[in-house]
């Protein structure tokens, strides 16, 4: 039927954007909030109501900031309800973090993988022991208490040297000009 | 265990935001250290937070790089937009079932009363529904309808192709001969029997049907051009699944197709390309198996005028060709043509030979 033809090409024209866009939205998110699995189902959720806000959508405007407006409000509603978590940034803070998203997703690159591949160079150019504990974090996907017990170094020592890690992290990022910054 | 004392003496606003990143399950310091706060955050210590998690999801996203987990994400998402799709299909025929189940008792008398009345109008008066309104309109529309010109359109069933050389109809049966192709042929119309049908062989040259209602004419490639009064005189080979019900002149079909077809009216939606004209959309599906038809047929017609847009054949069997096909009519001018245009003088030199065949 016409109706379902139309339905199936809509569909796989929306995987293709949701294909591009997963990255960058999984990065809002996780920028936003601490739970993972709760970062997953909002994931899903946003997409879920873009696709049936789909006809709502100006075609004429990005679908980035679109789709980030979505998980926004998502992210807001989320926050309200679950009172144990936390969002230290705040809801204005979601606008300012989008725009960030925005500057990286509009740099040269096929992928998003593509457009923070400078962040690989700001780790290589880390110091040893600030490499280590991003290495240990991140790629091996330990927890602070398990890496002191690796390392051998206090707990708080192992959070102090990954937050001065993504603290200089976010420095080269600025200065290669992938992280804008924005006036206040 | 050691202990680095140049680790400390960090920005108050890094350490709760890295406290934020870095808690564990179940870690209530971060709780308290916010719970502790004194003072809001301003907007630069916010911004400054934001900046730091903004790096945090970066590791997290380049330290994600399998690309079955993205896959797996994307997957379980458009299951749900299949899962999602098909309630809610289920979902409006439930509203529109439970709206008609909570009318109040007065209404529903009232209602029902309403509804016998219809009905004895509709079938007194009224085609039984909006379906068949549409098609005896369309019907009564090609009586007073102007010339129109439509471009045949043959196209490979399962990947929508289409494929000139797929679709040759037995035109002439000398071997030396090539064979007229259908597809992207013109058809070209006024009221009901007049009709010219310019098809192409593959090598360019014209193969032209046609009748002035009176009188019937082939002409082709370097041969006489054939004239005859006979009704049934250089009629198109069809597929065998069409030769019932297709004739060019389109009211003959739409009234089999009435007649033997259930027809659902399905409302405006645009055709195809033409994305800014919605014209009223019919889905016949054969009633009977014996009937030699396709087994769905497709009809687009103006939603005021009920002028045939467009007929889609499904499953049509070519010749020499099992892959099944769908064969359309799409309209694409409705210019006036010249008044001689239907005869077959219009459409070769004065001094060609013509056979006028007797009976």
């Amino acid at each position: 039927m016409q109706f379902g033809k139309k339905q199936n090409e809509a569909q796989a024209v929306f995987e293709i954007l949701v294909r591009e866009n997963e990255a960058m939205l999984m990065t809002y998110l996780r920028a936003t909030v601490r739970n993972q699995a709760v970062v997953e189902d909002l994931f899903q959720e946003t997409m879920l109501v873009a696709w049936r806000k789909l006809n709502e959508f100006d075609r004429s405007c990005p679908f980035g900031p679109w789709i980030r407006g979505i998980a926004s409000k998502l992210i807001i509603a989320h926050f309200r309800k679950a009172k144990s978590d936390i969002m230290i940034t705040g809801c204005d803070t979601l606008e300012y973090l989008s725009q960030l998203i925005e500057h990286i997703h509009d740099r040269a690159g096929d992928t998003w993988e593509q457009k923070i591949d400078a962040l690989r160079l700001c780790i290589d150019a880390l110091p040893d022991h600030y490499q280590h504990v991003i290495q240990l974090r991140y790629f091996e996907d330990q927890p602070t208490s398990k890496i002191s017990d690796i390392t051998k170094i206090a707990l708080e020592t192992v959070r102090k040297r990954l937050q001065r890690a993504r603290s200089q992290l976010l420095d080269c990022l600025k200065r290669k000009k992938v992280v804008m910054e924005i006036s206040t | 265990m050691t202990t680095d004392p140049n680790e400390s003496g960090t920005d108050p606003v890094d350490q709760l935001s890295n406290k934020w990143i870095d808690a564990e399950p179940g870690d209530s310091e971060f709780n308290e250290s916010v719970n502790e706060a004194s003072e809001p955050l301003d907007k630069k210590q916010l911004r400054r937070a934001a900046d730091v998690q903004l790096v945090h999801a970066m590791l997290m996203g380049i330290a994600e790089n399998s690309k079955d987990v993205r896959q797996s994400r994307v997957n379980k998402l458009m299951q749900s937009i299949r899962a999602d799709r098909q309630k809610q299909t289920v979902e409006k025929v439930t509203i529109s079932l439970k709206e008609h189940r909570y009318i109040g008792p007065a209404i529903k008398w009232g209602t029902a009363a309403m509804i016998i009345i219809g009905i004895t109008i509709l079938l007194t008066s009224l085609p039984p529904n909006k379906a068949m309104a549409t098609i005896d309109q369309m019907i009564a529309a090609i009586e007073n309808a102007g010339d129109r010109t439509y471009r045949i359109i043959v196209r490979d069933q399962k990947t929508g192709r289409r494929d000139r050389q797929s679709d040759r109809f037995t035109f002439q049966r000398s071997n030396r001969q090539e064979r007229a192709v259908l597809d992207g042929a013109a058809l070209y119309l006024r009221g009901r029997g007049k009709y010219v049908l310019y098809r192409y062989t593959p090598s360019g040259q014209t193969v032209i049907n046609g009748s002035d209602g009176q009188t019937n004419w082939l002409i082709r490639p370097r041969r006489a051009v054939l004239v005859s009064d006979d009704p049934q005189a250089f009629r198109i080979p069809m597929p065998e699944n069409l030769a019932n019900l297709l004739t060019l002149d389109f009211s003959e079909t739409l009234q089999q197709i009435r007649e033997r077809y259930r027809i659902k009216y399905l409302g405006t939606v645009p055709v195809e390309q033409d994305q800014e004209t919605s014209c009223s959309y019919l889905h016949a599906t054969r009633q009977n198996r014996k009937f030699k038809g396709p087994r769905v047929i497709r009809i687009w017609a103006h939603p005021d005028t009920g002028l045939l847009r467009r007929i889609e054949f499904a499953d049509i069997q070519l010749q020499g060709n099992p892959e099944p096909k769908k064969l359309i009519f799409d309209l694409r001018d409705q210019k006036q043509l010249a008044d001689n245009w239907f005869t077959h003088t219009a459409h070769h030199p004065e001094d060609a030979e013509v056979d006028v065949l007797s009976e």
